[in-house]
Protein backbone atom coordinates (compact mmCIF):
# COMPACT_ATOMS: atom_id res chain seq x y z
CA UNK A 1 0.00 0.00 0.00
CA UNK A 2 2.79 2.61 0.80
CA UNK A 3 5.05 1.39 -2.18
CA UNK A 4 1.70 2.01 -4.24
CA UNK A 5 0.87 5.28 -2.42
CA UNK A 6 4.82 6.47 -3.23
CA UNK A 7 4.38 5.24 -6.88
CA UNK A 8 1.50 7.13 -7.42
CA UNK A 9 3.06 9.88 -5.82
CA UNK A 10 6.23 10.27 -8.09
CA UNK A 11 4.13 9.36 -10.84
CA UNK A 12 2.40 12.82 -9.93
CA UNK A 13 5.47 14.40 -9.58
CA UNK A 14 6.89 13.48 -12.69
CA UNK A 15 3.89 14.25 -15.11
CA UNK A 16 4.47 17.87 -13.44
CA UNK A 17 7.91 18.64 -13.97
CA UNK A 18 6.85 17.19 -17.60
CA UNK A 19 4.13 19.45 -18.15
CA UNK A 20 6.08 22.90 -16.62
CA UNK A 21 9.56 21.35 -18.50
CA UNK A 22 7.35 20.89 -21.79
CA UNK A 23 6.24 24.78 -21.50
CA UNK A 24 9.53 25.48 -20.77
CA UNK A 25 11.24 24.16 -23.95
CA UNK A 26 8.07 25.44 -25.89
CA UNK A 27 9.63 28.76 -24.97
CA UNK A 28 13.15 28.08 -25.37
CA UNK A 29 12.63 26.78 -29.11
CA UNK A 30 10.31 29.73 -29.94
CA UNK A 31 12.94 31.97 -28.63
CA UNK A 32 15.91 30.30 -30.23
CA UNK A 33 13.43 30.24 -33.48
CA UNK A 34 14.47 26.34 -33.92
CA UNK A 35 12.91 23.16 -34.69
CA UNK A 36 12.45 20.05 -32.24
CA UNK A 37 15.13 17.79 -31.86
CA UNK A 38 16.52 14.96 -30.14
CA UNK A 39 19.05 16.97 -28.28
CA UNK A 40 16.74 19.55 -27.12
CA UNK A 41 14.66 16.09 -25.90
CA UNK A 42 17.20 14.49 -24.51
CA UNK A 43 18.30 17.83 -22.53
CA UNK A 44 14.27 17.70 -21.68
CA UNK A 45 13.94 14.01 -20.13
CA UNK A 46 17.17 14.41 -18.48
CA UNK A 47 15.83 18.10 -16.53
CA UNK A 48 12.65 16.11 -15.71
CA UNK A 49 14.45 13.05 -14.34
CA UNK A 50 16.71 15.12 -12.26
CA UNK A 51 14.07 17.13 -10.56
CA UNK A 52 12.01 13.80 -9.68
CA UNK A 53 14.61 11.98 -8.29
CA UNK A 54 15.86 15.12 -6.19
CA UNK A 55 11.92 14.94 -4.35
CA UNK A 56 12.51 11.59 -4.36
CA UNK A 57 15.57 11.51 -2.42
CA UNK A 58 15.50 14.20 -0.24
CA UNK A 59 11.69 14.42 0.81
CA UNK A 60 11.83 11.10 2.89
CA UNK A 61 9.22 12.28 5.38
CA UNK A 62 6.09 11.39 3.63
CA UNK A 63 3.76 14.25 5.72
CA UNK A 64 5.98 16.55 3.82
CA UNK A 65 6.32 14.74 0.30
CA UNK A 66 2.85 14.49 0.23
CA UNK A 67 2.33 18.06 0.76
CA UNK A 68 5.03 18.76 -1.45
CA UNK A 69 3.42 16.31 -3.97
CA UNK A 70 -0.19 18.03 -3.79
CA UNK A 71 1.47 21.76 -4.21
CA UNK A 72 2.73 20.14 -7.75
CA UNK A 73 -0.31 19.02 -8.67
CA UNK A 74 -2.41 22.00 -7.78
CA UNK A 75 0.68 23.76 -10.02
CA UNK A 76 -0.04 21.18 -12.86
CA UNK A 77 -3.89 21.89 -11.99
CA UNK A 78 -3.13 26.14 -12.70
CA UNK A 79 -1.42 25.29 -15.68
CA UNK A 80 -3.63 23.18 -17.38
CA UNK A 81 -6.14 25.64 -16.81
CA UNK A 82 -4.04 28.21 -18.00
CA UNK A 83 -3.06 26.71 -21.07
CA UNK A 84 -6.65 26.01 -21.83
CA UNK A 85 -7.85 29.84 -20.97
CA UNK A 86 -4.67 30.52 -23.66
CA UNK A 87 -6.85 28.40 -26.08
CA UNK A 88 -9.67 30.18 -26.00
CA UNK A 89 -8.01 33.50 -26.08
CA UNK A 90 -6.22 32.59 -29.25
CA UNK A 91 -9.08 31.22 -30.72
CA UNK A 92 -10.44 34.77 -30.27
CA UNK A 93 -7.78 35.99 -32.12
CA UNK A 94 -8.04 34.14 -34.97
CA UNK A 95 -11.58 35.12 -35.15
CA UNK A 96 -10.56 38.68 -35.02
CA UNK A 97 -7.32 38.52 -37.04
CA UNK A 98 -9.63 36.87 -39.84
CA UNK A 99 -11.59 40.10 -40.31
CA UNK A 100 -9.78 42.55 -42.38
CA UNK A 101 -11.70 45.61 -40.82
CA UNK A 102 -10.42 44.16 -37.43
CA UNK A 103 -9.89 47.68 -35.55
CA UNK A 104 -6.61 48.42 -33.34
CA UNK A 105 -9.06 49.04 -30.20
CA UNK A 106 -10.40 45.36 -30.99
CA UNK A 107 -6.61 44.01 -30.70
CA UNK A 108 -5.81 46.04 -27.95
CA UNK A 109 -8.70 44.99 -25.96
CA UNK A 110 -8.02 41.48 -26.40
CA UNK A 111 -4.55 41.70 -25.28
CA UNK A 112 -5.19 43.59 -22.12
CA UNK A 113 -7.63 40.61 -21.23
CA UNK A 114 -4.78 38.16 -22.25
CA UNK A 115 -2.46 40.53 -19.90
CA UNK A 116 -4.69 40.81 -17.08
CA UNK A 117 -4.90 36.79 -16.73
CA UNK A 118 -1.37 36.20 -17.18
CA UNK A 119 -1.18 38.84 -13.91
CA UNK A 120 -3.76 36.91 -12.10
CA UNK A 121 -1.78 33.47 -12.67
CA UNK A 122 1.46 34.50 -12.30
CA UNK A 123 0.59 35.43 -8.40
CA UNK A 124 -1.31 31.69 -8.34
CA UNK A 125 1.88 30.17 -9.56
CA UNK A 126 3.86 32.46 -7.27
CA UNK A 127 2.31 31.32 -4.13
CA UNK A 128 2.22 28.01 -4.86
CA UNK A 129 5.67 28.28 -5.55
CA UNK A 130 6.46 29.49 -1.76
CA UNK A 131 4.28 27.13 -0.51
CA UNK A 132 6.09 24.69 -2.02
CA UNK A 133 9.37 26.51 -1.08
CA UNK A 134 8.40 26.08 2.40
CA UNK A 135 7.84 22.41 2.83
CA UNK A 136 11.83 21.52 1.98
CA UNK A 137 14.19 22.36 4.63
CA UNK A 138 17.17 24.43 4.38
CA UNK A 139 19.49 21.75 3.55
CA UNK A 140 17.24 20.15 1.60
CA UNK A 141 16.89 23.52 -0.42
CA UNK A 142 20.71 23.25 -1.19
CA UNK A 143 20.64 19.72 -1.72
CA UNK A 144 18.14 20.41 -4.25
CA UNK A 145 19.17 23.85 -5.87
CA UNK A 146 19.81 23.21 -9.29
CA UNK A 147 17.10 21.06 -9.60
CA UNK A 148 14.65 23.91 -8.52
CA UNK A 149 16.57 26.84 -10.45
CA UNK A 150 15.61 24.56 -13.52
CA UNK A 151 11.99 24.18 -11.56
CA UNK A 152 11.66 27.89 -11.52
CA UNK A 153 13.15 28.80 -14.88
CA UNK A 154 10.33 26.57 -16.23
CA UNK A 155 8.04 28.84 -14.52
CA UNK A 156 9.28 31.63 -15.64
CA UNK A 157 9.49 30.27 -18.92
CA UNK A 158 6.09 28.99 -18.62
CA UNK A 159 4.77 32.67 -18.00
CA UNK A 160 6.79 34.05 -20.88
CA UNK A 161 6.02 31.70 -23.32
CA UNK A 162 1.90 31.96 -23.07
CA UNK B 1 -2.98 27.70 -41.62
CA UNK B 2 -1.10 30.78 -42.40
CA UNK B 3 -3.72 32.60 -40.23
CA UNK B 4 -3.44 30.46 -37.50
CA UNK B 5 0.28 30.59 -37.36
CA UNK B 6 -0.11 33.96 -37.47
CA UNK B 7 -2.44 34.39 -34.80
CA UNK B 8 0.09 32.28 -33.01
CA UNK B 9 2.89 34.67 -33.58
CA UNK B 10 0.73 37.61 -32.67
CA UNK B 11 0.46 35.85 -29.03
CA UNK B 12 3.98 35.14 -29.27
CA UNK B 13 4.02 31.31 -28.45
CA UNK B 14 4.84 28.32 -29.76
CA UNK B 15 7.82 26.40 -30.87
CA UNK B 16 7.33 26.48 -34.73
CA UNK B 17 10.08 28.11 -37.30
CA UNK B 18 8.83 31.78 -37.10
CA UNK B 19 11.42 32.89 -39.35
CA UNK B 20 10.16 29.92 -41.79
CA UNK B 21 6.80 31.71 -41.54
CA UNK B 22 7.21 35.64 -42.30
CA UNK B 23 9.14 34.01 -45.26
CA UNK B 24 6.25 32.06 -46.53
CA UNK B 25 3.53 34.52 -45.59
CA UNK B 26 5.66 36.87 -47.86
CA UNK B 27 5.89 34.18 -50.67
CA UNK B 28 2.04 34.47 -50.78
CA UNK B 29 1.48 38.13 -50.40
CA UNK B 30 3.73 38.78 -53.23
CA UNK B 31 2.00 35.52 -55.37
CA UNK B 32 -1.49 37.84 -55.00
CA UNK B 33 -0.25 41.03 -55.58
CA UNK B 34 0.09 41.85 -58.45
CA UNK B 35 0.84 45.80 -58.55
CA UNK B 36 4.81 46.01 -58.33
CA UNK B 37 4.91 49.00 -56.16
CA UNK B 38 2.94 47.18 -53.56
CA UNK B 39 4.58 44.43 -53.60
CA UNK B 40 7.99 45.98 -53.09
CA UNK B 41 6.45 47.68 -50.55
CA UNK B 42 5.03 44.27 -48.98
CA UNK B 43 8.04 42.79 -49.10
CA UNK B 44 10.20 45.60 -47.16
CA UNK B 45 7.49 45.13 -43.92
CA UNK B 46 8.58 41.52 -44.24
CA UNK B 47 11.50 41.86 -43.69
CA UNK B 48 11.12 44.59 -40.81
CA UNK B 49 8.88 41.73 -39.25
CA UNK B 50 11.75 39.55 -39.66
CA UNK B 51 13.96 42.22 -38.31
CA UNK B 52 12.03 42.82 -35.61
CA UNK B 53 11.58 38.70 -34.78
CA UNK B 54 15.08 38.50 -34.88
CA UNK B 55 15.80 41.12 -32.32
CA UNK B 56 12.87 39.95 -30.22
CA UNK B 57 14.67 36.07 -29.91
CA UNK B 58 17.73 38.02 -28.78
CA UNK B 59 16.41 40.06 -26.62
CA UNK B 60 14.04 36.98 -24.63
CA UNK B 61 17.43 34.66 -24.71
CA UNK B 62 19.39 37.40 -23.26
CA UNK B 63 16.58 38.18 -20.19
CA UNK B 64 16.42 34.56 -19.51
CA UNK B 65 20.52 33.94 -19.43
CA UNK B 66 20.98 37.03 -17.08
CA UNK B 67 18.10 35.23 -14.76
CA UNK B 68 20.04 32.15 -14.96
CA UNK B 69 22.89 33.61 -14.31
CA UNK B 70 21.78 35.52 -11.23
CA UNK B 71 19.62 33.08 -9.66
CA UNK B 72 20.40 31.01 -6.92
CA UNK B 73 17.62 28.49 -6.90
CA UNK B 74 15.91 29.65 -3.28
CA UNK B 75 12.88 31.34 -4.21
CA UNK B 76 12.86 32.88 -0.65
CA UNK B 77 16.05 35.33 -1.85
CA UNK B 78 15.82 35.09 -5.64
CA UNK B 79 11.99 35.95 -5.34
CA UNK B 80 12.23 40.09 -5.92
CA UNK B 81 14.62 38.86 -8.78
CA UNK B 82 11.76 36.40 -10.34
CA UNK B 83 9.54 39.05 -10.45
CA UNK B 84 11.97 41.64 -11.92
CA UNK B 85 12.32 38.84 -14.81
CA UNK B 86 8.41 38.59 -15.01
CA UNK B 87 7.50 42.01 -15.37
CA UNK B 88 11.07 42.10 -17.47
CA UNK B 89 9.10 39.47 -19.63
CA UNK B 90 6.25 40.93 -19.65
CA UNK B 91 7.61 44.30 -21.01
CA UNK B 92 9.07 42.46 -23.60
CA UNK B 93 5.97 40.36 -24.97
CA UNK B 94 4.53 43.55 -24.93
CA UNK B 95 7.00 45.35 -27.19
CA UNK B 96 6.12 42.49 -29.41
CA UNK B 97 3.12 42.51 -29.37
CA UNK B 98 2.71 46.04 -30.35
CA UNK B 99 5.80 45.61 -33.36
CA UNK B 100 3.68 42.81 -34.72
CA UNK B 101 -0.01 44.63 -34.33
CA UNK B 102 2.14 47.68 -36.33
CA UNK B 103 2.89 45.58 -38.71
CA UNK B 104 -0.73 43.60 -39.14
CA UNK B 105 -2.27 47.26 -39.64
CA UNK B 106 0.28 48.35 -42.00
CA UNK B 107 0.62 45.10 -44.13
CA UNK B 108 -3.35 45.27 -44.23
CA UNK B 109 -3.21 48.82 -45.58
CA UNK B 110 -1.08 47.98 -47.95
CA UNK B 111 -3.12 44.60 -49.30
CA UNK B 112 -6.99 45.01 -50.49
CA UNK B 113 -9.50 42.51 -48.64
CA UNK B 114 -9.70 40.19 -51.19
CA UNK B 115 -5.61 40.12 -51.09
CA UNK B 116 -6.17 39.47 -47.58
CA UNK B 117 -8.57 36.88 -48.06
CA UNK B 118 -6.42 34.97 -50.76
CA UNK B 119 -3.20 35.07 -48.16
CA UNK B 120 -4.77 34.77 -44.52
CA UNK B 121 -7.37 32.46 -45.23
Amino acid sequence: MHHQGQSKNRALVQHTVRLMGAAWMALVLSACNTSSSDSVEAAYDQATDAFSGCIDVQLLDPKRRDEATQLLADASDLIEETLATRQQQLEALIELNSNYAATRAEFDALFDKRTQYTKAQQERLLVLTQRFQERLSIDERRACASERKDFAMATFALLRAY
Amino acid sequence: MLIALLTVYLLGGGSFDLAQYLLDAQDAAVEEVADEYRRAQVVELFAAMRAANTQNQSDTLALLEAFDAGFDGDMASGEQRFLNALEQGAALRATQTNTMLDARFALAELLTEEEWQAVFN
